[in-house]
């Protein structure tokens, strides 16, 4: 048979329960509580002994930590310890210094005094002579004085001591000379770098 | 798990209302038909009240009012006074709330034929697809055998159902049904006429004329016709009855290959209008029968003092659970 209907909307059927359905309900309800009663229960068992545990291991650990403030140092202490490091620390500075020097000047080697003083003696310059001379470290400072009866000699020497290898960047822009007292014609001269 | 899927798969009994109202409306009022369901086990309902509500229209008339809103202070009173909260309610549309069409049914699953009907009745209507509620009735198969078949698709807008749901929860009853009145008619012609397997209904109503075709109990033809017939209609008015009678007839014989008995039945019957019954019958060649509710329904004078009017389409509606209920005994 033809039949029509507009009345179109999701109707939810309500659910009823008889009294045996609630009680079944209830009791399922009290049995699903109980459950989770006794979960719980050993929920916390498990918990409390976790916590006896870590209380175990707090103590230990306290104790450990005693023992180890006892062994550090103060800051006191570290800042001495660390002043007297820095003035050692100095200390060694300068004798590897010291060192160092002694060793190159008993090896010869290139950068101690050995090129000056050669470069110094191989220019043997009549009516003149060297009477003092004063090389800082790796020829830092150099200092050359002498004597001489012919002034014009002195040219000459800075001529030569300059075409040597180790004279060759040094530039002499003190030159003192002076006539000696006593009228005997010899007259000192020095020269020296500026430091 | 095995308790609580037993206890919430157990069968409930379906949550039956004591019985239910059958409300049609008009700008004139709203009709009531109050039945009760037995108590013998069968889902059988008696009619125990019929009543009518007058509208009284007040100088604020709303247009976008619901004609049950404008009464549904006079219905609450009568459920309450009447006793009938929680029973289920039978809203008969009128004729301006829906729009019915013949078009061919979609080949879909049955599942998804309704949301196709939607799509295919939207040339029809302007509230659009998803303010669109739709139901549908098959119509027999056509005399083509290559032809689809076709259906009649019944719409309304969606919040005009909630509406009106609204309105009748809102007086106690429960909303149960929204139907129309072209079923009204033919469920009250079932019940009267269970063993005609061909007819020709006439129903005259003060504001228009329908013509329709069943088969088998089964729409098979539909055509409304705007003109409202009286004593003061003339001729011309009864001449174009008479065509769209015959046009009815000869759709029914082309698209379905039924051959129309030579009668043609009319209601309500109203001596006023035997003048132009008779011009029809003499135009068409056809027997008349008036179909007189007073006769038919027994319990028409015991409640109604308008049975022949508006109360047609509330009958109807109670008509439609008696042939389910008889339907449902044959069956069984």
């Amino acid at each position: 048979m033809q039949s029509i209907n507009l009345y179109q909307v999701e109707i939810k059927e309500k659910v009823v329960l008889c009294l045996n359905q609630i009680l079944q309900l209830g009791a399922v309800l009290v049995a699903l509580l109980f459950l989770s009663t006794l979960y719980e229960l050993y929920g916390y068992y498990s918990l409390q002994k976790e916590f006896n545990s870590l209380n175990a291991n707090q103590k230990d650990l306290s104790l450990g930590l005693d023992h180890a403030q006892k062994k550090v140092v103060s800051e006191q202490d570290k800042k001495e310890v660390a002043s007297k490091v820095s003035i050692l620390q100095n200390s060694l500075r300068e004798k590897e210094q010291m060192y160092y020097t002694l060793t190159t000047l008993q090896h010869g080697d290139e950068k101690g005094f050995h090129q000056y003083l050669k470069a110094l003696s191989d220019n043997n310059i009549p009516e003149l002579w060297l009477t003092h001379f004063y090389l800082g470290t790796n020829g830092s400072h150099i200092s050359v004085s002498g004597k001489t009866v012919s002034p014009n000699k002195i040219p000459e020497l800075i001529k030569k001591v300059g075409e040597h290898e180790s004279f060759k960047n040094i530039v002499f822009e003190v030159f003192n000379l002076e006539k000696e007292d006593d009228d005997s014609g010899v007259i000192s001269f020095k020269l020296e770098t500026i430091q | 798990m095995l308790v609580l899927s037993k206890l919430f798969n157990k069968k409930e009994d379906v949550d039956v209302a004591p019985g239910f109202l059958v409300l049609t409306y008009s700008s004139h009022g709203l009709s009531i038909v109050a039945c009760k369901r037995l108590l013998d086990g069968t889902r059988k309902a008696e009619v125990v009240d019929i009543s009518f509500i007058d509208r009284e229209i007040s100088g604020s008339y709303n247009s976008e009012e619901h004609i049950l809103e404008t009464m549904v202070s006079d219905l609450s009173a009568y459920v309450k006074e009447k006793g009938f909260e929680g029973y289920d309610s039978v809203v008969v549309l009128s004729s301006d709330e829906y729009v019915i069409k013949m078009i061919e049914k979609p080949t879909a699953e049955n599942n998804e034929i309704k949301n196709a009907l939607k799509f295919s009745i939207q040339d029809f209507v302007d509230y659009g697809f998803d303010n669109t509620i739709v139901d549908y009735v098959d119509l027999p198969l056509q005399r083509r055998s290559d032809s689809s078949s076709l259906v009649f698709a019944v719409c309304m807008p969606k919040d005009n159902m909630e509406k009106i749901a609204n309105i009748i929860e809102e007086t106690g009853l429960r909303p149960f049904c929204i139907d129309i009145p072209e079923m009204s008619k033919m469920h009250l012609f079932n019940y009267i006429y269970p063993t005609e397997s061909m007819a020709v209904i006439l129903h005259i109503d003060v504001r228009y004329c329908q013509v329709m075709v069943l088969y088998n109990g089964d729409m098979l033809v539909i055509r409304s016709i705007d003109l409202g017939l009286s004593v003061e209609s003339d001729n011309e008015d009864w001449e174009e009855v008479s065509l769209e009678v015959q046009r009815s007839i000869d759709y029914a014989g082309n698209i379905f290959g039924q051959q129309i008995q030579s009668k043609l039945y009319v209601f309500p019957t109203k001596e006023s209008l035997e003048r132009g019954l008779s011009f029809i019958s003499y135009d068409l060649g056809i027997d008349i029968e008036g179909i007189n509710l007073d006769e038919q329904i027994d319990y028409i004078e015991k409640f109604s003092d308008n049975g022949q009017d508006i109360d047609i389409l509330a009958i109807g509606q109670v008509s439609k659970v008696e042939i389910i209920k008889e339907e449902h005994d044959a069956v069984n």
